[in-house]
């Protein structure tokens, strides 16, 4: 049976063709000097001069990416709607009631949370999951989720206006801009959906994995991919630049000032100009930085692996200071949120760390029982932070001290987003809830 | 007589069979220690770098060409076609291709991992998706193969499989998936399953080594969340010690000589070195100066030459005994990313970093220094982890579709 067995196996070998590269005609065989790259490359657009700045809702806050979100009243806040991206389960919402209770008991840590192996995979969260904050614009939220779907929903009501399906699934936040939502996926295409009706207007082949959410600029696009390319494209889809990092760029780009502010895995950040994609500078940050920068008008904060936060002048120069004092040199995986004089970081030591934007002394850390990946927002002097620990926390920016806490009975990933008066959380199970200030 | 009778009877010399010093069968040279002795290179290349003799289009991976015999062999993907194609060191020409499905079927870093291993006249090859594959070294045509991960019912790493198969005069060895035995012994001859480990949970993504304690083989499994010592007979464990990382990403080659062993992997996990004892593991030093992400140290005369994650992949040189750094590379002209990878022949590393720029560098303890640099690749990539091949006076390398030959040779009238 064995010998039957490995002939079946073999004879399984050879039912699939070669490819045109493997083929036993030796086709892959250049000469020196006769070899030519394919080119292929369609003509750039060229980027349309712009005078009116342009509304849109993006990651983060877009921009300089510093998570500044619009104004929200203060805690406690009660569910408005429960959502599921999963069309196959019903929008219920097994979450628990909101608790006033802190929990400083110097019990964070506890290994329950983490021994699901949930901090051992980075990607590919499964079919339905959310990994990338939601955007609000207007009335309406846009999720894109694990499964391939783009949902739109009212923000009243819960109710889903559409969905858009893409083959593969999203990690990404949407940007909406002009009356349409524009998503990179994981297969590495990026797409533009009318906001209207959910129908694709456009895709983009970027070639590589898109773990980057877009930014807009000028009415352009900005994002990045796994292939350490950094793309611009217009309204229209069209390439404006292509520019190149030294690794997968998995945070959404920043911009200000005319520049694009990138960072990736190759532990540079890079300032490309926001008009042909050249490069300003690339400072070296020490180690890979999987979230995005925050550009403010003198200087850049930014996390990394290795438990490091780096604060350097716009210009690239050397640091102003830098924070190394994250527990295990657990890395910084979202992006920095900088308000009144304070810099906000979650890490994989558990804690949400504030720091003095002057000299990045520590001001308080908050523990929680799970890696805080997302990023935090913060608004009318508070911080609204999510944790793998399955809770959604609201601290007082000075203090750290807890204000409210909401557990969504799931790991988060994915970040708040504040707007409109309300704030939409979406956790790792594909639920997707709006919380209204209870006093509304 | 069952497999593991045989094997357990059988006084084994387990070191596979002597090779010439100049060929290059398998992952990190003869001896496995990532060193050349290729004698008359040149001192420094020409300002537009050493003449490249030929290109080919090959498939994506992060596998890295060997040579043997007058051949180059390199393993690649090209869409879920896992192609092993044989070309003729001096021109280039295709000597045989064989392909299959069955490749590592996820876009997150596509391509194939592992190097091949030649071994007498066959060749090992252990895709990104679990198919262990023996051929025919002349023709290319299949012995046998089985599906490592199917055999075991584990399922396939996150980023795929890496290890590159370590081939003794009986057997292969591989590590296998999540969830199932960490490592798998294979009769050589038939692909039969002779053990599977003791011990199952997660494996990682470094090739096996064998090691002489005292006489007796142990077999050094790097595995997803610690180091293991194996009986390589049985599969038993003999002793083990946690290294975790944020990924289970442990995927450089332990290094050994004597009784010690080193190890270092990313995610500023740093490095260590062990004693192995009777009574089993005993750390004897830790750093967090190096972090070793995918290429392992190549250790040369008591000094470690590391690719260190950190600042974007910083070369540094440490103390075998003490692991204590002697010296660094300064300068982004000389960082290579985490992913990039070096050979060494004599005081020197050929260096190709994860963007695609070829160095000649001089590495000591007391220094490093570059000599010349290279654009060798026609097009742009931003993860070049293949390791470069150093074979005959050329210079073998992989970027992200091409695998170029350069003459590094110092002829007559060459100026030096």
């Amino acid at each position: 049976m064995r010998g039957a067995t490995l002939c079946i196996l073999i004879l399984v070998g050879w039912v699939y063709p070669p490819t045109d590269l493997f083929a036993e005609t030796p086709t892959g065989l250049e000469s020196v000097g006769e070899y030519t790259h394919p080119t292929g490359t369609p003509a750039a657009a060229t980027a349309p001069a712009t005078t009116q700045p342009i509304a849109f809702s993006a990651f983060h806050g877009g921009g300089g990416m510093l998570g500044v979100a619009p104004p929200i009243d203060p805690p406690p806040m009660r569910v408005r709607w429960t959502f599921s991206t999963r069309a196959d389960e019903p929008a219920t919402a097994p979450a628990t009631a909101p608790t006033t209770q802190p929990h400083r008991d110097g019990q964070a840590g506890a290994d329950s949370l983490t021994a699901a192996g949930l901090t051992t995979q980075p990607h590919h969260s499964g079919a339905a999951g959310v990994e990338g904050a939601p955007t609000i614009d207007g009335q309406s939220v846009y999720v894109a989720d694990g499964g391939g779907a783009l949902h739109a929903i009212d923000l009243a009501t819960g109710k889903e206006r559409w969905t858009y399906h893409s083959d593969d699934g999203f990690e990404t936040s949407p940007l909406v801009m002009n009356g349409r939502v524009y998503v990179g996926d994981l297969s590495g295409i990026f797409h533009a959906v009318s906001v209207a009706d959910g129908k694709k207007l456009w895709t983009f082949d970027a070639e590589n994995t898109i773990h980057s959410s877009a930014n807009a600029v000028d009415g352009n696009i900005v994002f990045g991919t796994d292939g350490a390319d950094i793309f611009c494209l217009d309204s229209e889809g069209r390439k404006i630049w292509q520019a190149k990092a030294g690794d997968r760029v998995n945070g959404a780009p920043a911009a200000a000032g005319g520049l694009v502010f990138v960072s990736g895995c190759d532990a540079q950040l890079r300032a490309l100009t926001v008009g042909a994609g050249e490069e300003k500078f690339a400072a070296d940050i020490g180690a890979l930085a999987p979230g995005s920068p925050a550009v403010l008008d003198d200087r850049i904060i930014i996390g990394t692996d290795q438990g490091r936060v780096v604060c350097m002048p716009r210009d690239g120069g050397k640091s102003i200071w830098e924070f190394d004092d994250i527990g295990e040199h657990a890395m910084v995986y979202g992006s920095p949120a900088v308000a009144d004089g304070i810099v906000i970081v979650g890490a994989r030591d558990r804690n949400v760390h504030a720091l003095d934007l002057a000299n990045g002394k520590p001001l308080w850390s908050f523990p929680t029982r799970g890696d805080v990946d997302a990023s935090p927002l913060i608004s009318s002097g508070r911080v609204y932070v999510a944790s793998r620990d399955k809770h959604l926390y609201v601290l007082d920016l000075k203090t750290g001290a807890q204000l409210w806490s909401f557990n969504a009975a799931r790991p988060i990933s994915a970040g708040p987003v504040i707007g409109s008066g309300v704030l939409v959380i979406a956790d790792t199970a594909g639920t997707v809830r709006c919380l209204e200030p209870a006093g509304k | 007589m069952s497999y593991r009778k045989s094997l357990l009877l059988v006084a084994l010399t387990l070191a596979a069979g002597s090779v010439r010093a100049d060929e290059w069968p398998k992952w990190r040279g003869p001896n496995g220690d990532g060193i050349s002795h290729e004698t008359g290179l040149l001192d420094k290349w020409p300002d537009e770098g050493p003449k490249k003799l030929w290109s080919a289009k090959v498939g994506l991976g992060f596998s890295s060409p060997i040579g043997n015999d007058g051949k180059i062999y390199l393993l690649s993907q090209d869409g879920n076609q896992e192609g092993l194609q044989c070309f003729d060191a001096d021109t280039g020409k295709v000597v045989w291709v064989q392909s299959s499905s069955g490749g590592y079927p996820n876009n997150d870093y596509p391509g194939a991992r592992a190097t091949p291993t030649i071994d007498g006249k066959f060749i090992y090859t252990f895709g990104g998706g679990g198919d262990l594959i023996c051929r025919d070294l002349d023709t290319g045509k299949e012995v046998w193969r089985d599906n490592i991960l199917q055999k075991t019912h584990s399922k396939l790493n996150h980023w795929g499989q890496a290890s590159s198969p370590l081939v003794t005069d009986k057997a292969v060895y591989v590590q296998c998936g999540e969830g199932g035995p960490i490592a798998v012994a294979v009769d050589k001859t038939n692909g039969n399953i002779g053990w599977t480990s003791q011990f199952s949970g997660n494996s990682g993504y470094a090739a096996p080594v064998l090691m002489d304690v005292g006489g007796t083989q142990e077999l050094l499994v790097f595995a997803g969340d610690a180091l293991f010592g194996l009986n390589p007979e049985t599969g038993k464990t003999l002793w083990t010690t946690p290294w975790r990382t944020q990924y289970g990403v442990n995927a450089g080659s332990p290094i050994v000589k004597d009784d010690k062993i080193f190890v270092s992997s990313g995610y500023g996990q740093g490095a260590g070195q062990f004693q192995v004892t009777p009574t089993g593991l005993k750390p004897v030093w830790t750093t967090k100066e190096v972090d070793c992400k995918f290429n392992p140290a190549i250790l040369d005369n008591g000094y470690l030459y590391c690719n260190s994650e950190d600042h974007n992949g910083k070369l540094k040189c440490l103390d075998w005994n003490t692991g204590k750094v002697t010296s660094s590379a300064t300068g982004r002209t000389m960082m290579l990313g985490f992913g990039g990878s070096f050979v060494r022949d004599g005081d020197k590393l050929y260096a190709l970093s994860q963007s695609g720029t070829l160095s000649l560098m001089s590495a000591t303890p007391q220094e490093f220094k570059l000599i010349s640099q290279a654009q060798v690749f026609d097009a742009g990539y931003a993860q070049v982890w293949s390791t470069p091949l150093i074979y005959h006076g050329r210079l073998y390398a992989k970027g992200q579709n091409e695998l170029v030959c350069l003459d590094i040779s110092a002829k007559p009238g060459t100026p030096q």
